[in-house]
């Protein structure tokens, strides 16, 4: 696994759809942490995440993501749409969709379990807790896209 | 006729008191003759040698019969019998004419004209004069007999009379207490209906309290939920930072920034720590109870296999009574007991922490106890210690925010029963919980309809 790992020329792509600055510093800081190159393009809205998808707008040439990571509460387009249209879609629907939100709310973690979503994750409140989700990142999700 | 006689004489011996008879005649002889004669009577005898001697005895004393001479001087026996009878009270008075053989029968009648009753002839034949006064006699005890039945029978009659009226004051008295009793019960009646309609008022009122209460419940619920999650966003920023700076920029700093941001972390922690618990303490009003059958045995030892790293840490000896089965809610009663059993450990004394679950059964709950020989408490915080964030010792004496015991009362009172402590500084506390052996209506008091409204 390894030695193909090391063969894969291209950094692990994700696209991280965040509106608030500090965690998308945060998240900066901590993906700079992992071993695996990686490169996080951000998009601060749930519109501009669709156009990121679909190459509109100033996305013309936006790469297709291995990873999304979706904060549900946006502005504009709220991420529940964008999990939908992405799920629906079946040239996006394959892309492993993470959703992150500050809110344990059962609803909101039964709607995107529903929407297909991939994993749903609540945004750590500290840093141990942040290098455990990095690590999960790497383990189920880098390495396989990566085979 | 003899033996009779005899008899009614015996009898009037026996019954009355003597009588007086009047003996009346000018020559001593003929009085002492008559003394012979009715001596063996047992009465009285009075004698008087003329009328107006005999009109004086007449004054003085009362007399059963008179026995009159007729042939005396002066004044003969009529004209005293006719004096005798002018006076009132010897109007009846029976006088009984003794005459001599062979007076005409006008001298007779003269006799009966001015009030004799008989005539008795000389010389005297003893039993007939003995048997003559002794009707006299019986006659006027039987009318002093009467009489005296009259006057008690009129004095019973006053009594009854008196009686009657009594009872008459009293019927009186009883009406009136009647008529005050109506009048009271109609005053009660009334007031009974005024209160009737406060009680309905204030029920009505107490219903809308209830209604309004339980919408301020929901509400500060929901803003309990909102501000724990508002909060909670800000507080991940300062502590990822901070932690953040601390993991990446640790060779940068200078041993004083690295203590205040140490500080920083700490308090960020604690923030975190206070809302979490703010948000259980909600939650706990949140959810509905589920209570089922639950060994309580288990539900102890749960809580102190949770507790085992503490109470191993200070060498703690934690024993318990045998644990009865109860209808509760399984995991609030692990919460319970651990908090209690926690705050034992974490409040502990110098010596070796001794820490003992008590169990007793009552006719209609069980009283439970956790006891330590800790710290203690003072009097005056016994009640206070139960409400939210109410601790008593610096966070560098005793870690914790004091929610513990709050959570307990919440607890305990779900589940329609009491908690109360008893404890006395420096030597040990006891908490006592109630739980009631039957839920009422398969629900414990104080928990909502639909289990969302109340905090
Ligand atoms: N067994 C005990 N002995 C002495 N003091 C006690 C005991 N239990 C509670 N207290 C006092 O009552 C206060 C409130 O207790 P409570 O359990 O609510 O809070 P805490 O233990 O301080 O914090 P938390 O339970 O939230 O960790 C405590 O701070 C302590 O002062
Ligand atoms: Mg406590």
């Amino acid at each position: 696994m390894k030695a193909k790992l090391e063969m894969g020329p291209r950094p692990f792509e994700i696209l991280l759809v965040e509106d608030n600055l500090g965690d998308i510093t945060l998240m900066k800081e901590i993906l700079k942490m992992s071993k695996f190159p990686i490169r996080l393009n951000v998009v601060r809205n749930g519109s501009e995440a669709l156009d990121y998808l679909y190459h509109e707008g100033v996305y013309q040439d936006s790469k297709e993501p291995d990873l999304i990571l979706l904060d549900l509460n946006l502005p504009k387009v709220d991420g529940r749409e964008v999990l939908a249209q992405i799920k629906r879609d079946s040239l996006l629907g394959h892309i492993p969709t993470l959703v992150m939100t500050s809110s344990k709310n059962e609803a909101d973690v039964l709607e995107a379990y529903k929407n297909n979503a991939n994993f749903y994750i609540v945004k750590p409140m500290d840093m141990d807790h942040y290098m455990v989700i990095m690590k999960y990142l790497e383990d189920f999700w880098i390495t396989r896209t990566n085979k | 006729m003899e033996p009779e006689t005899q008899t009614q004489i015996h009898i009037a011996e026996e019954k009355a008191a003597p009588v007086n008879i009047l003996m009346v005649d000018d020559e001593p002889a003929n009085l002492l003759a008559l003394e012979a004669v009715l001596d063996s009577l047992g009465q009285r005898l009075v004698r008087a040698g003329s009328g107006r001697e005999a009109l004086k005895h007449l004054m003085n004393e009362e007399f059963a019969v008179i026995l009159l001479d007729v042939a005396m001087p002066v004044m003969d026996g009529f004209e005293t019998a006719r004096l005798v009878r002018q006076r009132d009270k010897n109007r009846l008075t029976p006088i009984i004419f003794l005459t001599a053989v062979g007076r005409t029968e006008s001298e007779i009648f003269r006799g009966y004209e001015v009030g004799a009753v008989d005539y008795l002839l000389k010389p005297l034949v003893p039993e007939i004069l003995k048997s003559k006064v002794l009707i006299f006699i019986e006659l006027y005890n039987k009318t002093r007999q009467i009489q005296r039945l009259n006057t008690e029978l009129k004095r019973n009659v006053r009594e009854l009379e008196s009686t009657n009226q009594e009872l008459k004051k009293e019927n009186a008295v009883r009406r009136r207490a009647e008529q005050e009793l109506r009048h009271s019960e109609e005053k009660l009646r009334v007031l009974n209906a005024s209160l009737e309609e406060r009680v309905e008022e204030r029920s009505a009122l107490a219903e809308e309290r209830a209604k309004e209460l339980s919408r301020s419940n929901a509400e500060l619920q929901q803003f309990v939920h909102v501000a724990s999650h508002d909060l909670k966003e800000p507080l991940r920023m300062i502590n990822s930072f901070v932690q953040l700076l601390q993991r990446q920029s640790a060779d940068k700093l200078d041993a004083n920034s690295e203590e205040y941001i140490q500080y920083v972390v700490e308090g960020a922690r604690r923030i975190q720590r206070l809302i979490d618990d703010l948000l259980s303490y909600t939650r706990l009003g949140a959810r509905s109870l589920s209570p089922q059958a639950v060994e309580l045995g288990e539900v102890v030892e749960e809580a102190l296999s949770n507790l085992s790293l503490a109470a191993n840490e200070c060498g703690a000896e934690v024993t318990w009574d045998p644990m009865p089965r109860v209808e509760a809610d399984r995991t609030h009663m692990v919460l319970l007991f651990q908090n209690l059993v926690g705050n034992a450990l974490k409040f502990r004394g110098a010596g070796k922490p001794k820490v003992h679950i008590g169990a007793k059964a009552e006719i209609d709950r069980w009283v439970f106890s956790v006891k330590d020989n800790g710290i203690g408490i003072e009097p005056q915080y016994f009640e206070k210690i139960f409400i939210v964030f109410q601790r008593l010792h610096a966070r560098e004496e005793y870690p914790g925010t004091g929610i513990g015991l709050a959570l307990c009362k919440k607890v305990v009172e779900q589940h329609g029963g009491k908690i109360w402590v008893e404890s006395e500084l420096g030597k040990g506390s006891a908490f006592y919980f109630t739980i009631p052996k039957i839920i009422r209506g398969g629900r414990h008091e104080g928990e909502t309809g639909d289990g969302t409204e109340a905090i």
